[in-house]
């Protein structure tokens, strides 16, 4: 007898349907799957003549092929081990679907030995799919129903095990899991984790920070170890707009198919923060594997990648990031799948002055050899450094200023700030296809950076003495947008020109 | 042995010695002291000397190794060793004549100029262990000939100090270079990194003439190699225009114990010294000693109170070094040390008096930043304390004057006035 399931394999972000058919026939015993499974799929008739016989089914010794179509489509990990039991189980009658007429149910889930139902990498951009393409309803592991119940209108079915699982199914389609609130599950987590209030001093590099964020600029701090660095790109999430349902939805994709979601917790609801190590290999910072997985840039979709250490990475990897910055996504090609992740993400990166670290330190010398001083700063290639509009300072705050430093500013006060800023540059980007003006092309600049005429006056006498390069040009009129912007004004006056400058980049040779 | 078997001449023996040095430290010293003077050890005929230097050099190879070699490998060490030991004993076996037809076979711009030879500077008689043979390289034999008969004219000034300098540092060297030779002085200096680099760079660029080398680079290495690399487009404007010095042969690497030998010829050469910033521990400080040692005037260009590049000139301003602010402290110190030569320019030249940096400009934030500036470099947290103004004024007022050119940002985020 022939019976099918509805399932659906994940490639990258998306799902494709793949139909499980099972067929059970009188010949020599034999258990096969075909339909280019993976190693995880082929070991999937383990676990499933485990769980049938220990859910206190029967497991005839027929000829038994399991067949996931479409069979060009590699399927991998253990996801269809569910459909492919109930499959078996319609196919030997021993289970009656009861959706005749409902509109079938789909299936997803792995199992244990007992019968026991584990979670899915990658449930939501399954669930989507599922809906996109009609499906009504899908039965899966009960830890993962709450990433399901985020797509709206799909009809989610938990199950604990397979006998639950086969209650379900026969039900077609019993008790459902209420849809998820995005907005109240947004609202529950407070989104400032560590406070820009904590940071003592460092007036410059906050007000750097706030412009980077305010512009959605990739910036690089440069300063001696323990200035403060790390502290402050931990605070820029914080001062980041809130996420909206559309965004914390494409953050928790992209996080839940690298598998990264904690427990009990459906939903990305803060933006992400990440700091990988700098012997990160260039696959783990963009992604990358046979089957591509989200890398670094990805899981940072909307929310910050921070590198510290920046010139210590590979060369690889640091290359590698070129094309994400300027397209906001990467696109991984292997022989199999091409795949297209998401990577709109602030750079914040940090370095030494020097590699000791001391290098215009006032108390301490630095003890690095001219020739290294060179070595160091040339491991930045050119054109990474033009994706990065602008550059902190962060000095060591002695602990007499510190006391000095007074009540900062918090975090909630600075986003405010933030928010407006980010306002009327949507406003004014509307339908040029960037939402922020750190990505404003060429033609933008000219279109939206109106500058008065001090402005002008000030850009032509810096592009003379500081022997600006048009491009390093282009960068401080964006920041200066950015800065007029934070201060409501909408042509670019000689102060947010002028503060523009001193964030811009200076090759040491400059006089 | 010689091979010529006759009696060596006396500049051959000069060379062939002088070259022989560049492999052993204080070899010129232990001759003499073993001789008693360096008439003396040239008296000797070439085999009493080999004799002694052989010896010395089992002895010296055998030994420890001098302390120190930082940043190079064990074996690259050895290496150099190797080779060192390997040229000293080829030229050692080739005897004077045949070494001294060898080093001086070059292209026209290098020269040899030997201890007997009248070219050879006066100054450096008076060393303990004078290098005995100097090689030269100009641009061409009648241009080195000229300009070393200038050398000994004209009074020249080192100009030294540390290889990563701050940036007011790096502006006095610059101005200091400029003025001093826009003055009819020669500067010196040993094509290094830093206060070096930028005194000798604003030297050639400076207003000169005639046959005066625009200025005179001393090396820890042979004069045909430029080190450190990174100089290599300045080593070749100073042959160009100026004198590339060393008593070092052909072709010998940098080490680490040829630069004090190095800093002892720059101090003997020149009329007196300007140290610029430097270390406590600094090849700065080692130079100002020696030409405390010789006699010459030390001139000390003051740093901030307790910066450590300001600890190398500070000791010597303690112990009586004449302070230097700007050339024409240092014009008026050697010519009230010792008579100047026919091109000193007695009294200050016009650019001297106006070396003040402009201390009113702008308005309102601007003039406010610019005043505070006067106090020394600043953060803009510092300046934004300091003048009361939020820290994005403070940075937009001290890029202002950036673009003006009156301040200057340097490592660490710190904004200093600018010389001019």
């Amino acid at each position: 007898m022939l019976a099918h399931i509805a399932s659906e394999a994940l490639s990258g972000l998306q799902g494709h349907p793949v139909e499980v058919e099972a067929d059970v026939v009188a010949a020599a015993p034999a258990f096969s799957i075909v339909g280019l499974p993976d190693a995880a799929v082929q070991e999937s008739r383990e676990r499933v003549r485990a769980a049938i016989v220990n859910s206190d089914y029967s497991f005839p010794s027929r000829r038994i092929t399991v067949n996931l179509a479409p069979a060009d489509l590699r399927k991998e990990g253990p996801s269809f081990d569910l459909p492919i039991a109930l499959a078996f189980l319609l196919a030997t009658g021993q289970v009656r679907n009861g959706c005749d007429g409902r509109g079938p149910l789909a299936a997803l889930g792995e199992l244990g030995l007992d019968g026991a139902l584990r979670p899915v990498a990658g449930t939501l951009a399954l669930a989507q799919s599922l809906r996109a393409r009609g499906v009504r309803g899908v039965v899966l592991p009960v830890s993962s129903a709450p990433e399901a119940t985020l797509v709206p209108g799909l009809e989610v079915y938990p199950a604990r095990s397979l006998k639950e699982a086969v209650a379900q199914l026969e039900a077609g389609g019993g008790i459902t899991a209420p849809p998820a609130d995005l907005r109240a599950l947004l609202a529950a987590t407070p989104d400032v984790s560590a406070d820009l209030a904590d940071v003592a001093g460092q007036q410059e590099a906050r007000r750097g920070v706030e412009v980077a964020v305010a512009g959605s600029h990739n910036v690089l701090m440069t300063g001696p170890p323990g200035a403060g660095k790390t502290m402050l790109a931990r605070r820029i999430p914080g001062i980041m707009p809130p996420l909206t349902p559309d965004e914390a939805i494409e953050i928790t994709r992209i996080h839940s198919v690298a598998g990264l979601l904690p427990d009990g917790q459906p939903l990305v609801s803060r933006r992400p923060f990440r700091a990988p190590h700098h012997t990160i290999s260039s696959p783990g910072l963009v992604g990358g594997g046979g089957s591509p997985r989200p890398g670094e840039v990805s899981l940072a979709h909307l929310g910050v990648l921070f590198l510290d250490e920046f010139p210590e990475y590979r060369l690889s990897a640091l290359e590698a990031l070129r094309q994400p910055l300027e397209d906001g996504e990467i696109t991984i090609s292997r022989r199999l799948a091409s795949v297209t992740f998401p990577a709109r993400l602030m750079l914040v990166a940090a370095m030494n002055p020097c590699p000791c670290g001391y290098l215009g330190d006032r108390e301490r010398q630095c003890a690095c050899p001219a020739h290294r001083l060179r070595q160091y700063a040339a491991r930045l290639s050119g054109p990474l450094l033009d994706r990065i509009d602008l550059r902190l300072d962060v000095p060591r705050v002695a602990p007499k200023d510190r006391r000095f430093a007074g009540g900062a500013e918090s975090s909630a006060a600075v986003r405010q700030r933030v928010i407006a800023a980010r306002e009327r540059q949507v406003a004014r980007l509307a339908g040029s296809g960037v939402y922020a003006n750190a990505h404003m092309s060429p033609r933008d600049v000219r279109r939206f950076c109106p500058l008065d005429r001090d402005a002008v006056a000030l850009l032509d006498r810096a592009y003379e003495r500081l022997r600006l390069s048009a491009r390093a040009c282009e960068r401080v009129i964006k920041v200066a947008r950015t800065i007029a912007d934070l201060a409501g004004a909408e042509t670019i006056a000689l102060e947010h020109l002028s503060e523009s400058l001193t964030y811009r980049a200076r090759d040491r040779g400059e006089r | 042995m010689s091979a010529d078997g006759g009696v060596a001449s006396a500049d051959a023996l000069c060379v062939w010695l002088g070259t022989l040095a560049s492999w052993r430290q204080g070899f010129v010293m232990r001759l003499v002291e073993r001789f008693g003077s360096v008439g003396e050890v040239l008296g000797r005929p070439p085999e009493d000397i080999v004799r002694h230097a052989t010896r010395r050099a089992r002895r010296v190879a055998g030994g420890p190794r001098t302390p120190g070699a930082k940043g190079a490998s064990p074996e690259a060490v050895a290496g150099e060793d190797a080779s060192d030991a390997r040229r000293f004993a080829e030229t050692l076996a080739a005897g004077p004549e045949a070494c001294a037809r060898a080093v001086r076979r070059r292209p026209s711009g290098d020269s040899v100029i030997a201890w007997c030879d009248p070219l050879y500077p006066a100054q450096l008689r008076k060393l303990p262990d004078p290098p005995l043979c100097l090689f030269v390289r100009g641009p061409s034999g009648e241009a080195v000939e000229a300009r070393m008969t200038a050398l000994a004219l004209v009074p020249s000034i080192a100009v030294v100090g540390t290889r990563a300098p701050s940036p007011y540092g790096e502006d006095m060297a610059r101005m200091l270079g400029r003025d001093l030779t826009a003055a009819g002085l020669i500067v010196v200096s040993g094509l290094a990194f830093g206060i070096d680099a930028a005194a000798q760079a604003a030297a050639l660029e400076a207003p000169g003439g005639g046959d005066r080398p625009a200025t005179v680079a001393v090396l820890g290495c042979g004069a045909d190699v430029a080190y450190p690399r990174h100089n290599a487009r300045l080593h070749a404007a100073v042959v160009a225009k100026g004198l590339v010095v060393s008593e070092f042969a052909w072709g010998v690497r940098a080490h680490r114990w040829r630069f004090p030998a190095r800093n002892r010829v720059m101090a003997a050469l020149a009329r007196g010294v300007v140290l610029v910033e430097g270390a406590e521990r600094s090849g700065a400080r080692i130079t100002a000693g020696f030409a405390v040692d010789l006699g010459r005037e030390v001139f000390c260009v003051p740093g901030e109170a307790g910066h450590r590049l300001s600890a190398a000139p500070h000791l010597f301003l303690r112990d009586g070094a004449k302070l230097c602010e700007s050339a024409a402290d240092v014009i008026r110190g050697i010519a009230a040390g010792a008579p100047a030569g026919p091109d000193a320019g007695r009294g200050s030249s016009p650019s001297l008096a106006e070396d003040a940096v402009i201390l009113d400009h702008g308005e309102g934030a601007v003039r406010d930043v610019l005043r505070a500036l006067q106090a020394g470099g600043m953060t803009v947290d510092e300046l934004s304390r300091r003048c009361g103004i939020p820290a994005a004024k403070a940075a937009a007022a001290a890029s202002e004057l950036e673009v003006e050119g009156l301040a200057r940002r340097a490592d660490g985020g710190r904004y200093r006035l600018r010389r001019r």
